[in-house]
């Protein structure tokens, strides 16, 4: 913040504050929606040059489509182990670049709430300077030794001080409401971000496994079990994943309706708390699951 | 079995780049130059962003880095081609007017693993495992394909096999006429099936099986292959113990009738081709082989190259790297 904050500057500065909240929600929302995104049950969207018209398209459709390895030969199901590995590799990919857009927006919102703080620092100087003046101007207008006009010139001090207390507090409380969302957005990312990494991280751990035995595709006859476990596993993940990206438009939906509520902060308070208790049992089913 | 990897680094990536651009590799062999693009754009991307981009390593025994590894690039690949022209995420220039450092570092980490992601999504892609087929003739109860396999082996051998043949067309294809993509794509599934299970195997164990299905008759087979790989950093010895060491090896195979006499000029060969010939069942006596094997090679490496070479009587094309 450059140079000091007036009383007549903070509205400004307040609708500055709402518009890169605003931002944020709108990021948030993005985010949300490419974590829904996250699906291990349906092939993954090819590049046309990847998956053309014509034969190879049909063909590694077809292949892709098959529910079961084909008693034709194993070159089937080796292809088919492929395509649900790099399957797998993409969704994995996603997550961790989500993983990644979380961070920058958790940083982002951890540098907005500090500014915050100082804006709420700075109002409350704003309003103390204010206090200050009316009771200046209260002194000097009791002062019958004065002249009429020194009187009056109080009274318009004591006035203005007023109506610079009342912005000033105005301010302050619009400032809190903002601040309690910023705290709240941040719990939140903080929350996804945990449950978007332990999804990335899971499946990166379980596909450098698999990786260790590519080499094995198609000449060891276990090697689709692996694969199975593998889906198993990440699809658990994206089920807890689904979880909490149902939460978290759930948050959305609701922060975007209570921006300006002063309830805001205890309904936030409440839905972060859900998200905790969400992540607990999603983590204590993981773990029953392994 | 387990496969043994190696780690290489960055330097490893635009040397394969440069050798698979030198390859000159015509159309026996998987496409060399759209995976020289890969190899750049895959060192190009680690210098931008090294923990998003995979790290490299090679196959212990092709020199090469593993399917696996070329599996997730193309992972990558195909999520920079998902990103908007801008990040969804403002930076933080655009939200807060006073620098942070921590955001700007997220931010910043971001930036580049995006702009890695999108310089990677200009690359072209490689064919793992693609298969193209084109009817040359069609009779009243079959027809003639050509089907081109590419695969990327698990160990990062990339293999393509060329077929001409004559494949029969039944009930299930519908009719007597090959009329949609998918038809021909059926009519050639039990064929490729098994040239893809057997991309491993030589040539003449190749026409072997290929020879076994039924009303399969084949009239030309070729298999040609990118890799090993033999360098310094790991991979199969050639026996250049330089620093220097660098030779990728390009070899192919072909069977036709049309070959006068079975001839080997490969210097890299292990086994007896005219052997592999003889053996072939009865059936199968009038095709003739031809192999041949060629190399991309640093001076080190071609010197030991030429020498060998010469030792055995063959002509090897040497590319210099």
């Amino acid at each position: 913040m450059t140079g000091p904050l007036t009383p007549q500057s903070l509205s400004a500065l307040l609708d500055e504050e709402q518009r890169r909240h605003d931002a944020w929600l709108q990021t948030i929302r993005g985010l949300v929606d490419a974590s829904r995104g996250l699906r291990l049950s349906t092939p993954v969207k090819r590049g046309v040059d990847d998956d053309p018209p014509g034969v190879l398209g049909s063909l590694r459709r077809r292949l892709r489509g098959r529910p079961k390895p084909s008693v034709a030969g194993r070159r089937s199901t080796e292809d088919a182990l492929r395509a649900r590995i790099e399957t797998a590799l993409a969704e994995t990919k996603k997550a961790s670049l989500l993983v990644d857009r979380f961070a920058a927006l958790r940083d982002g919102l951890f540098a907005d709430l500090e500014r915050l703080h100082e804006h709420v620092a700075q109002a409350n100087s704003v309003d103390v300077v204010a206090g200050q003046e009316v009771v200046a101007a209260r002194v000097g207008e009791g002062d019958l030794s004065r002249s009429e006009r020194e009187r009056d010139q109080a009274r318009q001090q004591r006035s203005r001080g007023e109506r610079d207390q009342q912005l000033a507090q105005r301010a302050l409380e619009r400032l809190a409401v903002l601040q309690a969302s910023a705290r709240g957005l941040l719990d939140v990312t903080e929350t996804l971000s945990v449950d978007v990494a332990s999804f990335a991280g899971a499946a990166e751990r379980q596909l450098d496994a698999l990786s260790a035995r590519a080499r094995a595709l198609g000449v060891v006859e276990d090697a689709a079990s692996v694969v199975d476990e593998l889906e198993r596993s990440l699809l658990s993940l994206a089920g807890s994943l689904d979880d909490v990206t149902v939460f978290a438009s759930a948050v959305h939906e609701r922060v975007s309706a209570q921006t300006s509520d002063t309830g805001l902060a205890q309904a936030l308070e409440t839905l972060v708390q859900g998200a905790l208790a969400r992540r607990a049992a999603s983590a204590a089913r993981e773990q029953a699951q392994s | 079995m387990n496969q043994e990897l190696v780690d290489v680094d960055d330097a490893f990536l635009w040397r394969l780049a440069r050798a698979l651009t030198a390859a000159r590799g015509n159309d026996r062999f998987p496409q060399t130059r759209s995976l020289a693009g890969l190899a750049r754009s895959w060192a190009a991307a680690r210098a931008l962003s090294p923990t998003s981009v995979p790290v490299p390593v090679v196959d212990a025994d092709s020199g090469l880095p593993p399917w696996i590894t070329w599996a997730a690039l193309l992972a990558e690949r195909e999520l920079g081609r998902t990103l908007p022209s801008s990040s969804p995420v403002p930076a933080p220039a655009e939200i807060s007017p006073t620098p942070v450092a921590a955001a700007d570092s997220a931010r910043a980490r971001l930036q580049k693993r995006e702009a890695a992601a999108r310089l990677l999504a200009e690359a072209p892609a490689a064919r793992l495992l693609d298969v193209d087929v084109v009817v040359r003739r069609v009779e009243a109860s079959r027809s003639l394909l050509t089907m081109v396999l590419d695969r990327a082996d698990a160990s990062g051998l990339f293999v393509r096999i060329t077929v001409d043949a004559w494949v029969p067309l039944n009930a299930t294809v519908g009719g007597r006429e090959l009329v949609v993509d998918d038809d021909r794509a059926r009519a050639s599934a039990g064929l490729q099936d098994l040239l893809s299970l057997a991309s491993h195997l030589p040539a003449p164990a190749l026409l072997v099986r290929a020879a076994t299905l039924p009303g399969v008759v084949v009239e030309r087979l070729v298999r040609g292959v990118v890799g090993p790989c033999s360098h310094s950093w790991g991979g199969p010895a050639l026996g250049d113990e330089s620093s220097d060491a660098f030779a990728l090896v390009l070899s192919s195979e072909e069977l036709s009738p049309d070959i006068a006499a079975t001839s080997d000029n490969d210097v890299f060969a292990t086994d007896d081709l005219a052997a592999l010939v003889d053996a072939l069942p009865k059936s199968l006596r009038h095709f003739r082989a031809f192999r041949d094997a060629k190399a991309v090679a640093s001076p080190s490496s071609s010197k030991l190259l030429r020498v060998r070479a010469q030792q055995r009587g063959l002509k090897t094309v040497l590319h210099a790297l």
